[in-house]
């Protein structure tokens, strides 16, 4: 080990401890225990471009992908508060109705083949969209994801309904990640309910769900393998 | 006030009959932009802002593109540099590629390819080593020639990549830390 490597890690020991932006969750842990044992899975980051996320999955043997599809997200008019409001029903989540009653939906595509991924990143992405745009975003992680392949998300808590910031969030080892908070114009949150994410994934299981300090869920789906099964409600597995 | 007279240089040619080949254009009417055009400067070639390329572009030294090209772009064991007014819509090939501009295009590197916070990079990255600032966007794959990735780094790698993580935390003003794997 080299003088600046002992002078790092004796470093990071102390400060994360201190680093109030730093969350210790365990389904990132399970998540790369999960694709230890995948031969080269494939893996797709929806969230901003962060390089020591790449390397960190590419040292575990993914084939990583990047869409920096959160840049895409923010670059969008931050819509009316009515439309954030509207409820979210039934009909929002079947993935193969496409039309959808309500506002206008400006969702781009995730733009790959169907079920090509293992592994999805989208970290805090549906605090940007409404109930409607979450659905259809909902729809095309569904579509990239393989049968087996796990969904890494992060739900904002209901009482944070204040302006804020985009955050990028940086992997700091397979069990703690820190939120950075970027220059850029503030958004108003959107808060989506347990049932409500049932709903979005509804061909999906909960693989484990973390309640973060500041209410934020940190939630680990797996596809299923039989589609036709519907997911119950999540339940809170352990408080953090 | 009748030096200047004699000084001046008209600003349109004189009608009188070989009056033209005696005038000398001042500096303001040698307006040859300081960018357009391949510029060689002991081993470092530029391609400007104005220039646009398509087609095939190959060579053996190192190259800065300010400009736009087209196609596709081999230097096999040099460097490029796209600068950040640099537009590339090519298949990029050399030892290695630093990026501040737009590529869309695949980019094969021997050595290593850098992002900038300026960079935006659309198309799969094939690279030993990769270097991506905070700020810079990418959509595409990432290929370290993992065979066996996970076991591959050497000491030296290591070092490098955690040396480029932790220019991205002190770039953000975050506290540093390393990717422990």
């Amino acid at each position: 080990m080299t003088w600046w490597q002992k002078l790092v890690s004796s470093q990071s020991v102390s400060e994360q401890g201190q680093d109030e932006n730093v969350h210790y969750g365990r389904a990132l842990k399970e998540l790369t225990g999960r694709l230890k044992k995948v031969g080269h899975p494939r893996l797709l980051d929806l969230g901003l471009t962060c390089g020591a996320n790449i390397e960190f999955f590419i040292r575990l043997g993914c084939k990583v992908h990047v869409d920096d599809y959160a840049t895409s997200l923010m670059g969008r008019p931050q819509q009316i508060a009515a439309q954030a409001k509207s409820p979210v029903s039934e009909n929002s989540f079947s993935p193969r109705k496409k039309k959808t009653a309500g506002p206008l939906v400006n969702i781009p595509p995730v733009d790959y083949e169907e079920g090509i991924f293992q592994a999805v990143l989208c970290w805090d992405l549906f605090d940007y969209l409404s109930g409607p745009e979450a659905a259809v975003l909902a729809a095309e992680i569904n579509r990239v994801t393989s049968a087996g392949g796990y969904l890494l998300a992060l739900f904002g808590p209901a009482q944070n309904t204040s302006r804020r910031r985009p955050r990028r969030f940086r992997i700091l080892d397979d069990k703690s990640v820190r939120a950075e908070t970027l220059a850029g114009p503030d958004y108003i949150p959107h808060h989506l309910a347990n049932r409500d994410i049932a709903r979005l994934f509804a061909e999906y299981e909960m693989g484990h769900t973390v309640l973060l300090k500041d209410g934020t869920r940190e939630m680990l789906l797996r596809k299923r393998r039989r589609p036709e099964q519907r997911l119950r409600e999540p339940r809170m597995v352990s408080l953090v | 006030m009748w030096n200047r007279r004699e000084n001046e240089t008209p600003s349109t040619p004189s009608r009188r009959e070989g009056r033209d080949e005696n005038i000398t254009p001042s500096r303001d009417f040698v307006a040859a932009p300081a960018r357009a055009g391949a510029i060689h400067n002991e081993g470092l070639v530029n391609i400007g802002q104005s220039i646009c390329i398509r087609g095939e572009l190959t060579g053996d030294e190192d190259l800065t593109i300010e400009g736009r090209v087209e196609g596709k772009i081999d230097l096999k064991d040099h460097n490029l540099t796209i600068g950040p007014k640099g537009r590339i819509q090519a298949e990029i090939r050399a030892k290695s590629v630093i990026v501040r501009g737009e590529v869309n295009g695949n980019v094969h590197a021997g050595e290593r390819v850098e992002l900038a916070e300026t960079g935006r990079v659309i198309g799969d990255i094939v690279s030993p080593r990769i270097i991506i600032a905070d700020g810079a966007r990418f959509k595409g794959s990432v290929d370290m020639s993992g065979k066996d990735v996970s076991s591959r780094a050497k000491q030296e790698d290591r070092t490098t990549t955690q040396a480029a993580v932790i220019t991205d935390s002190l770039e953000s003003g975050a506290p540093r830390a390393t990717a422990r794997s």
